[in-house]
């Protein structure tokens, strides 16, 4: 075994393992727009469709979907999970955008400007008028994170979005996306949740522990690690501690804190225009505290005038039964990942089955039937994305990839 | 699946029947690329344990143990063949192949290329899922002969020929044609107790796809590294 010395050092090393993060390339939207007015509601719709690319294919395949997202406009292509996310500006009858671009399911990204002018579409759109096929042009460029080695963009509108009977759900996993994507923002932070609608999502889920002092946070696992966090000394499960302690000692992946409950929807209602919420709860938070919150919230939204849902999920048999000895259950809008017997029980709003069943399209009519939505998760195989929007018949998906998602629901 | 799971059977109990049948002239091995008898066979039976990385695991168990079965045979004119079995129940690996091989002094060298057919399926816990797919390995073999031990490094090429996934009764089948990474192997071949040999190693690919990780469905275009600890008694 005079060797064997040799194999385990070997064995030692690559247990190191570690995630580069990808940084967000160097351009500043803010500065390449300076002097531009902002678009209105009616622009931002108007521009939105289903473009032919002419050029540019190598990062927005043969035909790219451009969606307003938020106060952004994104352009979503099914090449390698690509997306890109723009801001934009109006001068001189023409709409001007800049931001970056990102292929998800690897680490590519780069710079992005493009404009319509004045004779090739935006001052119609800048009216708010929608096009005619061909109508619209976008031109302009693409380069790699520092802006260098540029390729050409044309991308000519054809058609309108698709739009079903009913809204769908698009909602990103955890905020927004795993922190193994290496996205700008760490998964489950406030400052991920931000960038959600920029992904394409209209909803988010998000995990909810609690704290040694009873507050609900926002994290993922039931331990603390350094998948989730960078290294701070505090070790064991999340509810060994305070919330002062996390917020002093912890910082996520990216270097945010640790998002409350509370700090987490107050961001989605104040400075997002999501209208889904999903609240995974663990086995520490109990599912009575997470009503009082939802509650909160809900009466917050109705003040300000917003369309947001919040539903508290039962992600198993314990957490049904917990909420069935709530004596007010009835009230609270709750989404059920385990059986259908246990989605009548506690009068579910949303059942939400693992992807991995498949489209069971009986038993979803069924349950549609009911006056019930259906969710599956978490859907992140491209072709299964496609195959479950076609042949399926839910009323949304969970997604790491939510950009993958609005380009397969919106060409159809 | 017991059509298939019975055929996995009687390919270990055909394995095991080799080895005896055997005529063993030298130290047994299975990595070691020299130049062996025609018609000698080795065979090892042992386990190997996968470490799935972080990214794709997460939180979940990352440790994937399964039963390996592997038999190397001589053929004429340094030729000589490979076949491997691993089995774990959920994902189960079929692969063989040829490889030349030639010796200089205490250095042995082989090349080689198998083809392996995988297959996996899941139906419990709000799964319901299997899928298979069949991989190519180009390969180079290098040993060193110390006496009783000898040290092999086998490099390969993974290959993804095709893949099928059913997800409920939802079907995707994709032909990748692509190369996912590639894979080394330490390995060493020496006495273990009284007269029996074993094997020890690692392997460490670095790979897109691995197909122990397939009920993860991962979806990342980049490589990852996967570690597995290899142990076999050589009967």
């Amino acid at each position: 075994m005079k060797y064997a010395a040799l194999i385990f050092l070997l064995m030692f090393f690559v247990a190191c393992e570690d995630e580069v993060a990808v940084p967000v390339p160097e351009i500043d939207p803010d500065a390449e727009l300076a002097g531009t007015g902002a678009l209105s509601d009616a622009a931002l719709e108007a521009l939105e469709g289903v473009y032919e690319v002419v050029d540019g294919q190598s990062l927005l395949g043969r035909e790219a979907v451009v969606k307003r997202t938020g106060r952004t406009v994104s352009i979503f292509t099914d090449r390698d999970a690509g997306y890109c996310v723009l801001s934009s500006g109006e001068a001189d009858s023409s709409i001007l955008f800049a931001g970056y671009w990102r292929k998800q399911t690897g680490t590519e990204t780069g710079v992005f400007r493009a404009q319509i002018g004045a004779e090739r579409g935006g001052r119609g759109l800048l009216r708010g008028q929608r096009s005619a096929a061909g109508g619209t042009i976008i031109l302009g460029d693409f380069g790699n994170a520092t802006g260098k080695g540029t390729r050409p963009i044309q991308l000519v509108y054809r058609r309108p979005l698709y739009s079903g009977e009913s809204p769908f759900l698009i909602v990103a996993h955890r905020a927004g996306g795993r922190n193994s994507d290496q996205l700008p923002a760490s998964e489950n932070s406030a400052e991920l949740v931000r960038l959600a609608e920029g992904f394409g999502a209209n909803g988010v889920e998000i995990d909810v522990q609690l704290s040694a002092d009873g507050v609900p946070v926002i994290y993922h696992d039931a331990d603390m690690n350094l998948r989730l966090n960078e290294k701070s000394g505090l070790v064991g499960s999340v509810s060994d501690y305070t919330i002062a302690q996390l917020e002093s000692f912890v910082r996520l992946k990216n270097g945010e804190r640790i998002p409350t409950l509370k700090r987490m929807l107050a961001t989605i209602l104040r400075q997002t225009t999501l209208r889904f919420v999903w609240l995974d709860s663990k086995a520490s938070v109990p599912v009575a505290m997470l009503r009082e919150i939802q509650r909160s919230y809900e009466d917050s939204a109705r003040i300000l005038g917003r369309d947001l849902t919040i539903v508290i999920g039962l992600p198993d048999q314990a957490k049904v039964e917990e909420l069935l000895r709530m004596p007010d259950y009835r009230s609270a809008l709750v989404l059920c990942e385990t059986d259908l017997e246990s989605v009548r029980r506690t009068d579910a709003e949303i059942w939400a089955p693992r992807w991995t069943l498949g489209t069971q399209n009986e038993a979803v009519a069924e349950v549609q039937a009911e006056g019930r939505r259906v969710i599956t998760w978490t859907l992140d195989q491209a072709e299964y994305i496609q195959q479950f929007i076609r042949d399926g018949r839910f009323n949304g998906i969970l997604s790491n990839y939510p950009s993958l998602v609005a380009y397969y629901y919106y060409v159809q | 699946m017991q059509p298939m799971l019975r055929h996995m059977f009687l390919l270990t109990a055909l394995l095991l029947n080799a080895s005896f049948l055997a005529a063993q002239e030298a130290a047994p091995a299975i990595y070691y690329p020299a130049p062996r008898a025609a018609w000698s066979t080795d065979v090892s039976i042992g386990l190997r344990v996968l470490t799935v990385p972080r990214a794709i695991a997460e939180e979940e168990i990352n440790k994937a143990p399964a039963v390996d079965v592997q038999i190397a045979m001589g053929l004429p004119w340094q030729f000589a063949v490979d076949g491997r079995m691993v089995l774990q129940y959920v994902t189960n690996h079929f692969r063989a192949g040829l490889r030349w091989t030639y010796r200089f002094g205490p250095l042995s060298a082989g090349i080689g290329d198998d083809a392996a057919f995988w297959f996996g399926f899941f139906d419990f816990e709000g799964f319901d899922n299997s899928m298979s797919g069949w991989i190519n390995y180009p390969n180079l073999s290098l040993g060193w002969d110390f006496g009783d031990v000898r040290l092999t490094a086998r490099g390969e090429a993974i290959y993804l020929m095709s893949q099928r996934s059913l997800a409920g009764e939802n079907e995707v089948s994709s032909t990748k044609n692509r190369i996912a990474g590639g894979a080394l192997t330490l390995v060493l071949e020496q006495p273990f107790w009284h007269d029996t040999h074993a094997l020890l190693g690692v392997r460490l690919a670095w790979t897109k796809f691995h197909y122990q990780s397939w009920f993860a469905f991962s979806t990342f275009d980049r490589r990852l590294l996967f570690s597995e600890l290899l142990f076999g008694l050589l009967l």
